[in-house]
């Protein structure tokens, strides 16, 4: 290149200038054509190097931040950072030094040295420095050729600055606003913890590292035990402060790049990392985890003026690779620490399948629960409850499920999953309906137009603010007389809130229903709370009749409960009852109803119908009183 | 070590492999195969994945063997441990897409430069990219002066697309090989070119296109210049005969030159090159007499000798231009003195498409055509 191609050179300088409006971009394209056109390989650009001020030999070094830098591996890297250079080597006129392995130390490394130079001033803006192992051939007159250029270039550098504090305000409020929106998104507000989201997209990625790196990874699942008692007996702000103690403490006992996150109120998901290749090493550093996690949530904490202690349960789920589902692993680390509260609290459990399939096959049957009222495969069935001559009183009505697939299905299976599930209240308004019905239809003969039917009633259908009227509704619908029909309550349902109890108990007593209490003995039995209760009868639980003829305990107990019922002027029944022996006993002590298999099983109406005309001709008339 | 197969067959494969790998159980393969044998790539594929070796590779208008070009045959070059290497494909043209997918490249490498002072990165570009100066500024702006630049274009010598770059897995097109071999000295690339004392200026250009030389129609501009310079009548009809021998030369400020060979005329009078041209880029006419053969080849023998190391087995990949511009016995004569002042008990390589180099050591890399790369196995 001879020095009339200055002209176009110059020209695509100006170009590459003119084309920049933010600085970083600007700065490299610029030293990047330079190198091209002076074929010295590499360069930097510190702008505001301090050139002026005191002059001499004492000070001969500045401070510098460097701008940009082209083709030097390890200067590249030292972009943005600031360095302490010569001053005979950042500040003067343009000059070309072909020996200067001192100035240009801090650049050579044990790959190459650097000896010769290219100083090129930007205008008061900084300088441009362009270095090589030797000086690289060129008839260009390279130390003031590019002097037109480089005025332009210190006007460009004003304006990309401009540009760039103007865009970078734009931008900082833009990801300011991208922040809180992300924050939001992924943290949980309380704690700052991730959140479930996050904790999934964390996992996904996960999911797939494992893959490729075949080590496994481990999902902690932790809820504190008993924190809806410090929510409810301390208050939500102290509640609020545990969790916050407990996030803290979480966060504290893992690795940096572990994720911990709130799942829920008080459930949190901690994700493992890098547990190594062997399941067994891994489920002992598993196991390692959870028990200093365990053990740090186990000490005291302040919250208020007192100190505080909790206990955690911890399921403890593994991973290696894809094969199982990001939804599976975190339902599975659920059920272990399900296992783990099951287990006794403050416990920690390994993901057991056998135990998942059971969870798994008890939510299918919820499915199926909740569809069985429609579908009719709910029935009532009958056992019957007698007198001393063996003549029918009425009936306890038990429910069945006849599922299509199942069978039978026992009460004890589906009766607990209605309750937790809430669907007991309307299969037990579709009871209460259905015995009304069958009262109003017995009513009509003469053979059963006495009996009585019991029905049991649920705790939360008992709790609904509209039960008496859930009643009323189902005997004037069904017209039958409410003195034949008797609402059996249990102890533990009484004492829930025994103010509210009496108040139904004594609107319903005054329509002319009757009261039966269920399982007695089994509960507190206080006789402080039974004498307020307006009760009609009491029902002694199976349990102490089964061994009454050979227990001695039980026996007296059921002499006991007798009396007291009779010092309270209550009727009593017994059920289980199997044996005549056991029968004998009762009557002979003062119990004259009876319910039991020695009598009938609970069987469909037809067959509860079918037997009564060969008992003993007549229905025998209760004993409860209205 | 580096095996050439005349028979592309499984089982003459497997034996090498077989061979080999009973040595170096942690080898990897880079294969190189002539156009004529692109159909065998799933053959290389199947081969080395039973026998549980990495293979990286491409497809070539023909490939050098020795000391003459070969259009039949492979030749598998055998590493004892396989390198680091990654295969792109579908390179982006625009801005962002480029910076994407160079720091991608780059993350890629950056774990691989260890202490090894000197490391190669071997770019294999399918020839159909149109933006390889571009994504050559992009890498050497991240990975400057920590690695030696070398490689070559690979596809086909009509110019058409052909995915001609594969891995163990993959054949793919528009796409990128990088290798990175250490410890290895880098490559010599040569064209012997002189630059003549006349130029001009490429006013107005997109790419590898030139539409204006001195704000005139770039073809007008072209073609009075040949003529004057060398007696030549260039014409739209005879353009695609003689405009391989009258290649633009890009002048740099060092005096060297980087070689563009206009392979295309638009209808709009516009230069279309293997390569592209910067804008205002100081351009000169070269022609095929300037070629000094001998100049060339001392330049490559010396850098060789000077990379230190055997050079038992050398690569060497002669651009398809320069063996058109130069003619079939002239290129084959550079072969044979290349392979005979060598000394080397083999050369391979192949006929390319482009070629890339730094023209200083560790400098920076540039695209040229109508070269020859040079450099040492491993």
């Amino acid at each position: 290149m001879e020095r009339d191609d200055i002209l176009p050179v110059l020209y695509d300088m100006a170009v590459t200038i003119g084309s920049e409006v933010s600085l970083k971009p600007l700065l490299t394209r610029t030293l990047q054509r330079l190198l091209y056109y002076t074929s010295f390989p590499a360069g930097f650009v510190c702008l505001d190097a301090d050139c002026g001020g005191k002059q001499g030999d004492e000070i001969d070094e500045i401070e510098v931040m460097l701008d940009a830098a082209v083709g030097d591996y390890e200067l590249i890297g030292r972009v943005g950072q600031k360095m302490t250079l010569s001053r005979e080597l950042l500040c003067g006129a343009a000059t070309r030094e072909s020996e200067a392995v001192g100035l240009l130390e801090p650049f050579s490394s044990a790959r190459v040295r650097y000896h010769s130079y290219l100083r090129l001033p930007i205008d008061g803006q900084g300088v441009i420095v362009l270095f090589a192992p030797r000086v690289p051939q060129s008839e260009l007159p390279l130390t003031n050729m590019f002097q037109p250029v480089l005025s332009h270039l210190a006007r460009a550098i004003l304006l990309c600055r401009s540009y760039d504090a103007y865009t970078g305000g734009l931008i900082s409020a833009r990801q300011q606003a991208e922040a809180t929106a992300h924050h939001l998104a992924f943290y949980d507000t309380l704690t700052g913890l991730p959140n479930r989201q996050l904790l999934q997209n964390a996992l996904q990625a996960e999911l797939s590292a494992s893959e490729h790196g075949g080590q496994y990874g481990g999902l902690l699942f932790l809820d504190l035990d008993q924190f809806k008692t410090i929510n409810d007996v301390k208050g939500h702000d102290t509640g609020d402060q545990l969790l916050l103690e407990v996030a803290r403490r979480l966060r504290a006992a893992v690795h940096e790049d572990e994720i911990v996150a709130r799942v829920g109120g008080d459930e949190f998901v901690i994700m493992l990392k890098g547990l190594g290749i062997a399941e067994d090493k891994a489920v002992s550093q598993a196991i390692l985890a959870a028990e200093t996690i365990r053990d740090n949530l186990g000490q005291p904490c302040r919250l208020g003026d007192g100190l505080h202690y909790t206990t955690s349960s911890i399921g403890i789920v593994l991973f290696k690779g894809t094969g199982k589902s990001m939804d599976d692993l975190l339902r599975y680390a659920d059920s272990a620490m399900y296992q783990a509260k099951a287990g006794g609290r403050n416990t920690i459990r390994f993901y057991d399948p056998q135990m998942q399939a059971v969870i798994e096959a008890r939510a299918a049957m919820e499915d199926e629960l909740r569809s069985a009222l429609e579908k009719r495969q709910l029935r009532p069935y009958y056992q019957i409850q007698v007198d001393s001559l063996r003549r029918p009183l009425g009936a306890e009505v038990l429910l069945r499920w006849e599922h299509p697939e199942r069978g039978l299905v026992s009460p004890a299976q589906f009766i607990p999953l209605a309750e937790e599930t809430g669907m007991i209240v309307p299969i037990g308004q579709w009871v209460l309906e259905e015995s009304c019905a069958q009262l109003k239809k017995w009513q009509s003969s003469p053979l059963t137009r006495d009996l009585t039917l019991a029905v049991n009633v649920s705790a939360k259908q008992f709790r609904q603010t509209d039960f008496v009227m859930q009643v009323q509704h189902a005997l004037l619908v069904s017209g039958a007389k409410p003195a034949h029909l008797k609402l059996e309550l249990t102890e533990s349902m009484v004492l829930e809130n025994i103010d509210d109890t009496i108040a139904k108990m004594r609107e319903l007593r005054l329509l002319g229903l009757s009261f039966s209490m269920d399982d007695f003995g089994t509960g507190y039995s206080s006789l402080q709370y039974l004498k307020r209760l307006p009760l009609n009868q009491i029902k002694i639980d199976q349990s102490f009749v089964r061994e009454i003829t050979n227990n001695p305990n039980d026996a007296v107990i059921v002499q006991t409960i007798i009396a007291m019922s009779e010092s309270l002027g209550l009727d009593v029944i017994a059920e289980g009852v199997e044996t005549e022996a056991q029968r004998q006993f009762l009557d002979e002590h003062g119990c004259h109803s009876f319910q039991g298999y020695l009598f009938g099983r609970p069987v469909p109406l037809a067959q509860f119908e079918a037997v009564l005309p060969g008992l003993s001709g007549m229905p025998a008339q209760s004993n409860a009183q209205p | 070590m580096m095996k050439y197969l005349l028979e592309v067959s499984e089982s003459a494969v497997d034996q090498a492999l077989a061979e080999w790998h009973a040595l170096h159980p942690a080898m990897g393969v880079c294969a190189l195969l002539p156009e004529a044998e692109k159909e065998r790539v799933a053959l290389l594929q199947r081969a080395c994945a039973n026998r549980g070796v990495p293979l990286v590779g491409a497809i070539f208008p023909a490939l050098v063997r020795d000391d003459a070009f070969a259009t039949s045959g492979v030749w598998l070059l055998c590493f004892d441990h396989m390198p680091y290497a990654a295969l792109y494909e579908n390179l982006p043209t625009d801005a962002v897409g480029v910076e994407r997918v160079m720091d991608e490249i780059a993350a890629g490498l950056r774990p691989q430069l260890d202490d090894t002072p000197d490391i190669t990165l071997f770019m294999l570009f399918d020839a159909m990219v149109p933006n390889i100066a571009t994504l050559l500024d992009g890498l050497y702006l991240r990975l400057a002066n920590r690695v030696h630049y070398a490689g070559v274009n690979a596809g086909s010598e009509t110019f058409q697309p052909m995915p001609c770059l594969f891995d163990g897995n993959r054949l793919v097109q528009n796409g990128l090989l990088v290798i990175l071999l250490k410890p290895h000295h880098g490559a010599v690339l040569e064209h012997g070119y002189h630059a003549p004392g006349k130029s001009v200026y490429a006013t107005s250009t997109e790419g590898n296109r030139i539409s204006q030389i001195d704000w005139r129609p770039a073809f007008e501009v072209y073609s009075e210049m040949v003529q004057s310079q060398y007696g030549v009548e260039i014409s739209r009809e005879n353009f695609y005969q003689l405009a391989v021998h009258f290649p633009f030369g890009i002048v740099r400020a060092n005096h060297h030159v980087v070689v563009r060979i206009p392979v295309m005329l638009g209808d709009d009078g516009s230069l279309f090159c293997v390569g592209e041209i910067p804008p205002n880029a100081v351009l000169t006419l070269l022609q095929s007499p300037t070629v000094d053969s001998d100049e060339t080849m001392r330049v490559l023998l010396d850098g060789i000798h000077a990379s230190g190391g055997s050079a038992d087995e050398l690569l060497l990949f002669y651009c398809a231009g320069r063996r058109m511009h130069m003619g079939l016995e002239a290129a084959t004569g550079e072969l044979h003195v290349f392979s005979g002042c060598s000394g080397a008990r083999r050369v391979a390589g192949a006929l390319s498409l482009g070629e890339i180099g730094s023209s200083t050591n560790q400098g920076y890399p540039l695209f040229h055509n109508a070269t020859l790369v040079a450099a040492r196995w491993q």
